[in-house]
C-alpha cells in the first residue's frame, strides 16, 4: 500500500503553539503569600534593643566585623555584654522549644573580643552639632547614652564623681567575671570618639545642677543605686562588718579591706552571690545567709550554680537579730524564717518563726540591696520613693533633663541601663530638634510591642535579609521545625573551680572562631528570610521568583494561586498568608 | 548567601525551570509540583508521553502549553507502549541520547495501563515510566482506583461504605519484573526525588519511579498542607522512599529521624475522617506490617552492599 499526501489546512496532530503563560492563573487566588520579616522573640526581649538575629546571620557566615559593627549601632559594648548580661534573650530563644537555646552570649562575646583585638573603632560620620550636652554618671547608663548623642554629632562631655568610668561595672563587678582590661578598653573607644570625660566631679556639689543646666542644651543623668541599706540590729557597728558596695569597691582598686577567715554573706542578690564570690578567691569561706529559699533569690541562677561550685555555703531562712563578739564581731544571732503568702513581689513572703540559733563568723558583708539618692535633683525632677519619674523614653519633668539606669523604673543590670541610655540619646536629639514629648515616642522602630527602640530600623539598615520589616513577633509554634536539625548547645569553658580559687582571673574562657561560627549557624534566625530557598523549590506554580533588589525570593502574582504552600514550608516565619478580601 | 542552618541545602537544586507558571492544576497539587522537580532531576533532552488525567489538563488547553520539554498525548491505556515506540524510533534516527519518559496517574498505571506496562518491562525497554499516584481517578472526579488505599473514601466509595480492597503493590509488581532500577519518591523531599531521577536516566533499561503526590481536591484537605501530608506519610512509613536495582538489591533513602504514628498523617485528610480509633488502630499494624516485610528486604541490601 502506497500513502498519497494530501495537502490538509488542519496540522495532523494538534501542535501546542502558545506559551502556557498566557495563563494568568493568579487571577484564581483568594489569599496571598506575603514576605515579611518579623521580630524574632530575642530581638525582643533585649533590653539594649540589639538586633541579634542579624548578627547571628552575619556571625554564622564569618562576618564579624560587620556583627561588631551592627551590634555597635544599638551597644557600645559587645565584649561587655557577652560577659556580663544576664541573656534574657537566651530565655525567650524559639530553639529552647527544638532542643536548647542559642547560646547568644557566647557569639557575642567572641565578636566583642574580635572587634577588641582587631582595633575596631567607632566612626561619628554625623556633621558636628554645636549643642551641647551634659551626661552625669559614667554608669553603663551614662556611657550608653553619651556614645549615641556623639554619634550623633553632639559634643558631650560625662561626669562622674569616681576616676574611672565604668559605674558599677568598674566598682561593684569583680574582674573575675569582667577583667578591667577588657573594660577600659571598650570605654576607651568612647574617649577616642570625642567624648569628654570629667572625673572626680561630683555635680550637685564641685559643679550645681542649676550651672549644669544654663551651660547644656539637655542633660542625661544615671547616677545609680548607691545607698545601702542598712541593718539596726544589737551589734552591727562592730568591726569587721562591711556594706556590699564598699567592700567590692575597695577590692575592684586592687585594696584589701580586713576582712575575716570566715565570712557571712546577708542577702539573696548578685551582690551577695559576687562578695561570697570574692571572699572565696580571698581565702576565706563564706556562707550566704538569706531570709527566703533558694527560688526566691533574684541572684541569676548561673551565678548561684557557680558560687556552689566554688564551695559557698548557703544558708536558707534566717535573718540576723544580733551581732556577737568583744569590738570586733564573732558570731550572729540568727531567726529562723518560714515562708508566708506570696507579697508584691510575686514571691513568698518570709515570716519571723521566733526560733533563734547562733551561727560563728569573723566578718560579715551586708549585701541586702541598694537604693537610690536622687534628693539632690533640681526640685523640677519629680521622683518617688527614690526612682525618677520619666515617659517612656526618659525624659523627666524637667524637659531638658534625661534620666536612665537605675534611678528610674527599670531593672537595675547593665543592660537595662544602656537600653535606658540610647532611649534617651534617641528622645534628646528629637528634643533638640523641636520635637514635642509627646512625638518622640517611636513605637514603629522598636522591636515589636515590648522590644527597646532598633537604630538599625530607625536607620533602615535591612541587611537584605529584612526587606519588609513587621513588628509582629513570631514563635515556635508559627515556624517550620521539621527543617531543622538537633544539635546542642555549645558550653561555656569554665576554668576549673581549684584554680578561680587563686585569683581573679577571668573564669570564663573566650569560644573559637570555629565554636562560635557553628553557635551561630544553631540560630533559626526566626522570622528573616536567609534565602533557603524553600518557599522556591515547592511552588507547584513556579511562581516564587529571585528578589530583583539581589536578595531572596517575591512571589509572581500573576501565577500565583495562593496555595499558601510556601508560608507553610518557610522554615522560620518569614512568610504570611494574606486572605483577600 | 545562605546559612547552613537547615538540615537541607538547597543550593544544590537546580534553578533551571523546563515547564513556567500559567498551569491549570488546581491550587497547591502535589503532581503539578512533582513534575516541575522531576524535570530539575532528568533534565533535556528529555520526551514526555502522558496519558489520559490531570496531567494531561495541567499544561493548558491547545493550543497552549507550559512545557519546554515535548510533550505527547496518548490514550490512556497505553502509556508504556506509546514511549517503547517513541524509543525505538529514536533509536533507528541515531537519537538515543533521548530519555523518554511515560508519566501517567494511577489510574493509568495501577489499573489500565498494567498490561503495556507490564509488557514493556518484560523486554526491558529502554524508557523510565513515572506513576505519579494520587490514589484515585482524580481528573474525572475521584473515583476510586487500585492505588487507593482501604478504607479512603471517594466519589465511588462514599462514607457509608468505603473502599474495602488493599491498595495494589504496584511496587512489588515491578520489582518481580526485575527491572533495573525502581524507586519511590516524593516533592515533600526534593533532595531525594531529584536524585532518584538523576540516576534512573544514567541507567539502562526499564526504570519505574512511583512518586506519591497529594491531591488537596481528592484528598480533601487545604491546599496548603499539600507537602506536609507527603512528608507526613514518609515519617509514617506509609509512603517510605527507598529503591530497588534489578528486583533485588533494595536499599532505603530517608530514614525518619522518629516515625510519627499513622493518624497524624491521615487525621489531616477529609478521607479518612470516617474513620473510628479501631479503624486507625488496625491501619497502624497494617502500615507497621507492610514496613517489616520492607525493613527485612532494606537490611538484606545492606549486607550485600557491604560485600
Ligand atoms: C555587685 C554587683 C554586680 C552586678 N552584676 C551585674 C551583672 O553581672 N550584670 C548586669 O547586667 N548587672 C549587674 N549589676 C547591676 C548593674 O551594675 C547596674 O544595674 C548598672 O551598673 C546600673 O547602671 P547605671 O548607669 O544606672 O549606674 P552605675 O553603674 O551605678 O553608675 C552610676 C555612676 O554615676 C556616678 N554618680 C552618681 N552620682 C553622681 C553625682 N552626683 N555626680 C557625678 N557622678 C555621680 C557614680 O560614681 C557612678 O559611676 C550588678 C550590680 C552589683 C552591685
Ligand atoms: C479509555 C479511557 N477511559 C476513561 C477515560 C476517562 N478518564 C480521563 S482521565 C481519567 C482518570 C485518570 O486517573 P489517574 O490515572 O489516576 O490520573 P489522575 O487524573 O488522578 O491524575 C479517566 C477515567 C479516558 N480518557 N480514556
Ligand atoms: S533561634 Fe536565633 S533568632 Fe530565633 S530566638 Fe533563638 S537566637 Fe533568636
Ligand atoms: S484534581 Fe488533584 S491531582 Fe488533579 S490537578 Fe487538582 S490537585 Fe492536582
Ligand atoms: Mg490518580
Amino acid at each position: 500500500m502506497k500513502y498519497t499526501e494530501k495537502k490538509v489546512s488542519v496540522p495532523l496532530c494538534a501542535v501546542s503553539t502558545t506559551p502556557g503563560l498566557v495563563n494568568k492563573t493568579g487571577s484564581w487566588k483568594f489569599a496571598e503569600p506575603l514576605f515579611i520579616d518579623r521580630v524574632s522573640p530575642c530581638n525582643q526581649q533585649c533590653p539594649a534593643g540589639e538586633d541579634i538575629t542579624g548578627y547571628m546571620y552575619l556571625a554564622s557566615q564569618g562576618r564579624f566585623e560587620e556583627a561588631w559593627k551592627l551590634i555597635t549601632e544599638e551597644n557600645p559594648f559587645p565584649a561587655i555584654m557577652g560577659r556580663v548580661c544576664f541573656h534574657t534573650c537566651e530565655e525567650q530563644c524559639n530553639r529552647k522549644d527544638h532542643d536548647e537555646a542559642v547560646c547568644i552570649h557566647t557569639v557575642e562575646r567572641f565578636i566583642g573580643d574580635y572587634g577588641l583585638s582587631h582595633g575596631l573603632k567607632i566612626d561619628v560620620t554625623e556633621p558636628e552639632k554645636d549643642k551641647k550636652i551634659a551626661v552625669v554618671g559614667a554608669g553603663p547608663g551614662g556611657l550608653s547614652a553619651a556614645f549615641h548623642l556623639r554619634k550623633r554629632g553632639y559634643r558631650v562631655t560625662t561626669f562622674d564623681r569616681h576616676q574611672k568610668p565604668g559605674g558599677l561595672m568598674w566598682y561593684g563587678i569583680p574582674a573575675y567575671r569582667l577583667p578591667k582590661d577588657i573594660l577600659d578598653a571598650e570605654i576607651n573607644r568612647l574617649y577616642e570618639m570625642g567624648i569628654e570625660f570629667k572625673m572626680g566631679v561630683t555635680i550637685g556639689r564641685d559643679i550645681t545642677w542649676d550651672a549644669l543646666n544654663t551651660q547644656f542644651d539637655a542633660v542625661f543623668v544615671a547616677l545609680g543605686a548607691y545607698e545601702e541599706a542598712g541593718l539596726s540590729i544589737e551589734g552591727i557597728n562592730k568591726q569587721g562588718i562591711f556594706e556590699a558596695l564598699r567592700f567590692l569597691r575597695e577590692i575592684n582598686l586592687g585594696k584589701k579591706p580586713k576582712y575575716g577567715k570566715n565570712m557571712a554573706v546577708i542577702g539573696g542578690g548578685n551582690s551577695a552571690i559576687d562578695c561570697a564570690r570574692v571572699c572565696r578567691r580571698l581565702g576565706a569561706e563564706a556562707t550566704i545567709v538569706y531570709r527566703r529559699t533558694e527560688n526566691e533569690m533574684p541572684a541569676h541562677p548561673e551565678e548561684i550554680a557557680m558560687a556552689r561550685e566554688e564551695g559557698v555555703e548557703f544558708l536558707f531562712l534566717a535573718t540576723p537579730k544580733e551581732v556577737h563578739g568583744q569590738d570586733g564581731i564573732s558570731g550572729i544571732k540568727l531567726e529562723k524564717m518560714a515562708l508566708g503568702e506570696v507579697d508584691d513581689s510575686g514571691r513568698r513572703r518570709p515570716t519571723p518563726t521566733g526560733e533563734t540559733f547562733d551561727i560563728d563568723c569573723d566578718g560579715m558583708i551586708l549585701a541586702i540591696g541598694e537604693g537610690t539618692r536622687v534628693d539632690d535633683l533640681p526640685p523640677s525632677v519629680s521622683h518617688k520613693k527614690g526612682v525618677v519619674e520619666t515617659d517612656q523614653m526618659g525624659q523627666t519633668t524637667e524637659s531638658s533633663l534625661f534620666a536612665g539606669g537605675d534611678i528610674i523604673d527599670i531593672p537595675h543590670t547593665v543592660t537595662h541601663a544602656i537600653g535606658s541610655g540610647k532611649r534617651a540619646a534617641i528622645a534628646i536629639d528629637r528634643f533638640l530638634q523641636g520635637h514635642k514629648a509627646e512625638d518622640i515616642a517611636l513605637d514603629q522602630f522598636k522591636w515589636g510591642d515590648r522590644g527597646n527602640i532598633s537604630v538599625g530600623l530607625m536607620k533602615g539598615i535591612t541587611l537584605f535579609m529584612r526587606r519588609n520589616p513587621s513588628l509582629e513577633v513570631i514563635d515556635y509554634k508559627n515556624m517550620n521545625p521539621f527543617y531543622f536539625d538537633h544539635r546542642p548547645q555549645i558550653k561555656n569553658h569554665r576554668i576549673p573551680a581549684k584554680v578561680r580559687l587563686k585569683g581573679f582571673q577571668e573564669l570564663i574562657t573566650s569560644p573559637s572562631e570555629q565554636e562560635a561560627v557553628s553557635e551561630a549557624r544553631r540560630c533559626f534566625m526566626c522570622g528573616s528570610c536567609t534565602e533557603c530557598g524553600n518557599c522556591y523549590i515547592f511552588c507547584p506554580d513556579s511562581a516564587i521568583r529571585r528578589d530583583p533588589v539581589g536578595y531572596g525570593y517575591i512571589p509572581d502574582m500573576d501565577y500565583c494561586k495562593g496555595c499558601g504552600i510556601c508560608v507553610n514550608e518557610c522554615p522560620r516565619g518569614a512568610m504570611k498568608l494574606k486572605f483577600m478580601e | 548567601m545562605y546559612s547552613l542552618n537547615q538540615r537541607f541545602d538547597n543550593r544544590d537544586i537546580p534553578e533551571d525551570e523546563l515547564l513556567t507558571s500559567g498551569n491549570v492544576a488546581c491550587a497547591g497539587c502535589g503532581a503539578s509540583l512533582s513534575m516541575r522537580l522531576a524535570l530539575k532531576g532528568l533534565g533535556k533532552p528529555t520526551v514526555l508521553a502522558v496519558p489520559a488525567c490531570c496531567w494531561t489538563i495541567i499544561p493548558g488547553a491547545w493550543p497552549m502549553s507550559i512545557m519546554d520539554v515535548p510533550f505527547f498525548h496518548c490514550a490512556f491505556e497505553t502509556t508504556a507502549a506509546t514511549i517503547s515506540g517513541i524509543k525505538a524510533a529514536y533509536r533507528k534516527r541515531g537519537m538515543d541520547d533521548i530519555c523518554v519518559v511515560g508519566w501517567a496517574g494511577d489510574g493509568g498505571t495501577f489499573d489500565i495501563g498494567i498490561q503495556a506496562l507490564s509488557g514493556t518491562a518484560e523486554r526491558n525497554d529502554d524508557i523510565i515510566y513515572v506513576c505519579y499516584d494520587n490514589e484515585a481517578y482524580m481528573n474525572t472526579g475521584i473515583q476510586r482506583s487500585g492505588a487507593t488505599p482501604i478504607g479512603s473514601w471517594t466519589t465511588t466509595t462514599p462514607v457509608k461504605k468505603p473502599k474495602s480492597e488493599q491498595k495494589k503493590d504496584i511496587d512489588a509488581i515491578m520489582i518481580a519484573h526485575k527491572i533495573p532500577y525502581l524507586a519511590t519518591a516524593t516533592a515533600a523531599y526534593p533532595h531525594d526525588m531529584i536524585a532518584k531521577l538523576k540516576k534512573a536516566r544514567s541507567i539502562k533499561g526499564t526504570r519505574f519511579i512511583h512518586l506519591l503526590a497529594a491531591c488537596p481536591t481528592g484528598w480533601r484537605m487545604p491546599e496548603n498542607l499539600s507537602i506536609k501530608v507527603m512528608r507526613l506519610a514518609v515519617l509514617s512509613n506509609i509512603f517510605p522512599l527507598y529503591e530497588v536495582e534489578n528486583g533485588e538489591t533494595y536499599r532505603q533513602t530517608v530514614l525518619p529521624d522518629e516515625i510519627i504514628p499513622i493518624d497524624e498523617y491521615m487525621h489531616l485528610q477529609g478521607r479518612f475522617r470516617h474513620l473510628t480509633s479501631e479503624d486507625i488502630e488496625d491501619y497502624q499494624k497494617m502500615v507497621d506490617k507492610r514496613f517489616e516485610y520492607l525493613k527485612e528486604r532494606f537490611e538484606k541490601g545492606e549486607t550485600s552492599a557491604a560485600k
